[in-house]
């Protein structure tokens, strides 16, 4: 579901809820006003944040979703408060559904241009912002009902034709939205749901005001006096009436709620978890009470109740966390929570990227300080301590997702990255010219530098980096074979490419000026790590046209993502051919490897750029750009290797 | 002394070339890479059709069409060519290249799979309904034909006749080349009327003539033909073509256009007769029947995880029940049926759904595959060689004492 389809839907269930709610005067009575007055404790931390819950098709720890909705919002999982202080995702969460007035104080949206804010007349410069900030709810509320306007408008212009200020306008409306049904996931347990006057509702609850697990534990009786107050007409019970509605508008403004309640073993849809929402629906609906539910639902309640005293608010996230694990243990949906919260906790990818590039930056200070043995040894050490986090990580997603190394565009990049990296130490291992660890750590640092940029473009737009696939992608096979497969013919390419860099930009500042033998050896390796990207690429198109045949009845449609491949695979022949044959030497030869590296690069994110064909899966808003800015570097690099032959070729021989 | 060589030889050498192989590869590249650009505005089949299944680009200039550079069909024609004479006949045959000819042999038996699809196959599709359709309120749940995306026909059948009568057909071929003015007689001794054909369009709309804009020939009955641009998806378009049949020496003239709901009717010599234009229909050598329609979301989304398609195929031998999904497509009497589509996806819809099935029928349906494994095959080979190689050479290289400076 795109941006635009996300915002549309979340904005007309929660238009309704909130209108009805604001006509009810529900709000003043739903948000609970109390400060939280001391930091959550690290056993709540730890309990609330590995509870299982339903999110994006499977299930999830609840710190998992945290830091998605976190990442979304302020574009970091770690929040910075206006002190200083930093609360990372699960207090944060805890804050949003128990203290949601603290909540809308925190700074937690991000935007990324504050000609967003400028546009609703928000006096940008009084508030002494910079042209990139975070905001809190509270200060961006006044300007809502503009803002939702504005956003109903441009998502009415194709996302071709929106500018950035457009899609900006657009995330921050869908952000606050969704920031207001996270807050409001507890409102159902909060409410007190009162009394229409005196009468049968005194009798059936003992008091004024009723619960939620109340409210669903009477709910026969409910009905009975719903149908004989409905027929009695004018002179009927009016006390339980005015039930209805304020339960209607509070459930449907918690619509967007996360999933908490695992479906009751007597149900028929078992795949699909409960909000709270529908656990009131299905009990009125099927007129049947779930014993094996409603202790979850009393004990969010409880929490609530409880949040001001925190060891009984640890007490009963205990009991809580006791039920729901084990139910969903006995699902067998519980198996891959712990799996999840270690690789969450561990961030592998970030520490991948500080190893490589420490790594990097040692290989550079070995070109100044020479045969220094220890540095040597510092650089191996780092690429392979990046390279065992990445390959850490990327197996714990398989391990939790089920599925093969690479699914989404996301696991393209490190795991494209891993492999540059294992090739590159190879190559090492058998040259030690530290040329191959020097460019391997350099493409680890880029790589996983643009992993951590684009998880956030993929948690935008797909929810999550471990999303669910659409039915042509429901097969771990061809997955396996062809998507592994031409992801490491993109990785021997990009890999390839970088060899060749260093070939040209020795060349170009004279470096080991006389040593032919290690401009041959350059050479040899780029030879052989294209040889390996060919192998791969050309393998895992034809399986790509082997799959389409399975899925589409075509082998080849000339769709651009499989023109992409084909493109590397063509541009890589010529490569080998135009050497084989005579027509480049060494020089055109690499030169003709870096441009291969533009033409991975446009497969690779290029085609999705098009938003044309069958393979539009990935999300590139914002790739663009990169993009353009890459190709413009290698310009210039096949541009400056040009100029340097006709340099050496003007120069008098000695 | 220099020998002069024959004309084969330099025929052959020229074919065999690397220069020939790098010119190819080259105008591949080029015709990928602005194909693919291509479809951007103008869609997927135009550009399958201007740049990879024809031989030259076009260009036009003064009313003078000229061909500008190699299409598809001219460039990989004469790489194969070059592959067979320079990477299969001049090549050394040694062990040394083992590899080498492995990939190039591969290489050829897959642009051999590729005429073979260019050539010989059909496509099409096979929609059928979990009951009656809503829209035509007639049980469409079997069929023993499916129908080309692309392609039209002209179906001519005697109605109330009390045996079926065959219907005669007039294929897209004969008359999709009609534009203009351009028109062509239909005879046929089972019929007691000509039918001319003239003025067709690619993709049209029937509808009053208006003062608003001008039609495509003849206005007939105040109905004209709209000509509308070509769509980007190739299937979307409907075309028209004007139909005049001579009786009694008085001419009957009538717009034919492929969304039509009813044919034109036409009373001949006391026999009603109907004229209706639609997709090409193919049929199959058996019948399939959709009895059940199975759609799963993934938990708590409306994102589709699964669908899959309950069916029985008859046929003389008798029936037998079937599942066909994604990835598992039904291969059976030269056809192969897959799991394409489904609908209505219209929101809180409740009714019967649809089940849409790509049908093929390609002689060369596995050719691609077992080329995948020849081409494999000699990579392997050619990369574990030179792997093998240069390792051996970097590791002697390294174990050399590194000489001392005296």
């Amino acid at each position: 579901m795109n941006t635009q389809q996300r915002f549309g839907s979340i904005a007309r269930r929660l238009t309704l809820g909130l209108l009805a709610a604001l006509t009810l005067g529900l709000f003043g009575q739903a948000q609970d006003t109390t400060q939280r007055t001391q930091p959550w404790s690290d056993e709540v931390i730890k309990l609330f944040g590995s509870l299982p819950v339903q999110h994006g098709g499977r299930v999830k720890p609840l710190k998992k979703l945290a830091g998605l909705d976190l990442l979304i919002f302020n574009g970091k999982r770690t929040l910075e408060l206006e002190d200083g202080s930093k609360l990372k995702q699960t207090p944060w969460l805890l804050d949003c559904y128990f203290f949601p007035e603290m909540a809308r104080d925190y700074p937690s949206f991000r935007v990324q241009n504050d000609t967003v804010l400028e546009r609703l007349g928000v006096d940008t410069q009084a508030n002494d912002k910079r042209k990139s900030d975070r905001y809190s709810y509270n200060e961006l509320a006044p300007h809502r009902q503009n803002l939702m306007e504005r956003a109903i408008s441009i998502s009415e212009i194709p996302p071709r034709e929106q500018n950035p200020v457009d899609a900006q306008t657009i995330k921050l409306a869908t952000d606050l939205r969704a920031f207001e049904s996270l807050i409001g996931t507890l409102d159902p347990v909060r409410w007190k749901y009162a009394a229409q006057g005196t009468g049968e509702f005194q009798e059936l609850f003992g008091s004024d005001t009723a619960t939620l697990t109340q409210i669903v534990e009477h709910s026969k009786e409910l009905l009975n006096g719903w149908r004989r107050a409905s027929a009695q007409g004018d002179g009927g019970d009016k006390s339980i009436g005015g039930l209805l509605p304020q339960l209607e508008s509070v459930l449907d403004s918690s619509q967007g709620a996360a999933a908490f309640l695992p479906p009751p073993s007597d149900f028929e849809d078992q795949d699909t978890w409960w909000r709270f929402h529908d656990l009131v629906k299905f009990t009125f609906e099927q007129q049947t009470q779930y014993a094996d539910v409603l202790p979850m639902l009393a004990a969010f309640q409880q929490l609530e109740q409880n949040k001001n005293d925190p060891s009984a608010f640890l007490s009963t996230l205990e009991g809580l966390h006791k039920t729901s694990s084990s139910i969903a243990e006995a699902r067998g949906e519980y198996g891959t929570i712990p799996l999840e919260i270690t690789l969450e906790g561990v961030d592998p990818f970030t520490k991948a990227l500080v190893s490589f590039l420490l790594g990097f930056l040692l290989s550079a200070l070995g070109w100044l300080i020479k045969d220094n043995k220890w540095l040597g040894r510092a650089v191996w050490t780092c690429a392979l301590i990046g390279l065992g986090f990445g390959i850490w990580g990327i197996t714990m997603r398989c391990l939790i997702r089920h599925r093969p190394p690479v699914v989404s565009l996301y696991d393209t990049v490190i795991f494209i990255t891993c492999v540059c990296v294992l090739v590159g130490v190879v190559s090492e291992y058998l040259t030690r010219q530290r040329i191959g660890l020097a460019v391997s750590t350099f493409l680890g640092t880029a790589g996983m530098f643009l992993a951590n940029k684009y998880e956030f473009i993929e948690v935008k737009s797909a929810g999550d980096t471990m999303a669910s696939v659409v039915a042509v992608l429901d097969t771990n096979y061809y997955l396996a074979i062809h998507v592994t497969a031409v992801t490491m013919g993109y990785a021997g390419g990009l890999l390839a490419a970088g060899i060749a860099h260093v070939w040209i930009l020795g060349k170009l500042f004279r470096l080991r000026e006389g040593d032919t033998q290690f401009y041959k050896t350059i050479l040899r390796m780029t030879y052989g790590v294209l040889c390996f990207s060919l192998l791969f690429a050309i393998f895992g198109t034809i399986m790509g046209g082997v799959w389409a045949n399975d899925s589409w009845g075509r082998f080849w449609g000339w769709d651009p993502k499989e023109n992409g491949a084909l493109l590397i695979c063509i541009w890589q022949l010529l490569c080998l051919h135009m050497r084989m044959g005579g027509f480049v030497k060494d020089r055109g030869f690499v030169t003709m490897v870096v441009a291969g590296g533009g033409v991975v690069a446009a497969s690779w994110w290029g085609v999705n750029l098009l938003e044309v064909g069958l393979h539009s899966y990935g999300f590139t808003s914002g790739a663009g750009v990169g993009l353009l800015i890459y190709w413009g570097i290698e310009v210039g690099v096949i541009g400056l290797s040009g100029l340097d032959k006709i340099t050496r070729r003007s120069l008098p021989t000695a | 002394m220099k020998k002069d060589k024959g004309l084969f030889a330099i025929i052959t050498q020229a074919l065999g070339s690397y220069a020939l192989c790098c010119m190819c590869l080259f105008a591949l590249f080029i015709l990928t890479l602005f194909g693919t650009l291509y479809q951007v505005e103008n869609g997927l089949y135009d550009a399958k059709q201007t740049f990879f299944n024809s031989w030259f680009l076009w260009a036009e200039l003064g009313g003078v069409k000229f061909p500008y550079f190699p299409a598809g069909v001219l460039s990989m024609s004469v790489l194969t060519i070059n592959l067979i004479v320079g990477g299969l006949l001049r090549i050394r045959w040694s062990v040394k290249n083992t590899g080498v000819i492995i990939i190039h042999f591969g290489i050829v038996f897959m642009m051999a799979a590729s005429l073979g699809k260019l050539t010989n196959s059909v496509e099409g599709h096979l929609t059928l309904w979990e009951g009656d359709n809503p829209r035509t309120q007639v049980d469409e749940r079997a069929s023993a034909h499916f129908v080309s995306y692309t392609l039209w026909e002209i179906a001519i059948w005697e109605v109330n006749k009390e045996v079926n009568s065959t219907e005669l057909l007039v294929p897209d071929d004969s008359f999709s080349d009609l534009k203009g003015t351009a028109s062509r007689k239909f005879t046929s001794p089972e019929l007691p009327f000509d039918l001319t054909l003239k003025g067709f369009v690619t993709n049209a709309r029937v509808m009053p003539k208006g003062p608003q804009w001008q039609a495509e020939g003849e206005v007939i009955d105040g109905f004209g033909i709209l000509e509308m641009p070509d769509s980007k998806e190739a299937e979307r378009d409907v075309a028209a073509i004007h139909a005049e049949v001579l009786v009694d020496g008085t001419p009957m003239k009538a717009i034919l256009a492929g969304d039509q709901l009813s044919p034109w009717v036409i009373d001949v010599e006391g026999k009603r007769f109907a004229i209706d234009m639609r997709h090409t229909r193919y049929s199959m050598p058996y019948e399939i029947r959709l009895e059940d329609f199975i759609k799963e979301d993934h938990p708590g989304m409306t994102m589709v995880k699964s669908y899959r398609s309950n069916v029985t195929k008859t046929d003389e031998k008798g029936k037998e029940k079937v599942l066909i999904q994604m990835n598992e497509p039904l291969r059976e009497g030269g056809l192969v049926l897959f799991q394409s589509s489904w609908g209505p996806s219209t929101p809180n819809y409740d009714g019967p759904l649809f089940s849409v099935f790509s049908v093929v029928r390609n002689p060369s349906d596995k050719w691609p595959e077992y080329a995948m494994w020849v081409i494999t095959l000699g990579l392997l080979i050619t990369f574990l060689r030179t792997l093998y190689r240069f390792t051996r050479k970097q590791l002697s290289e390294i174990s050399k004492p590194t000489p001392v400076a005296s």
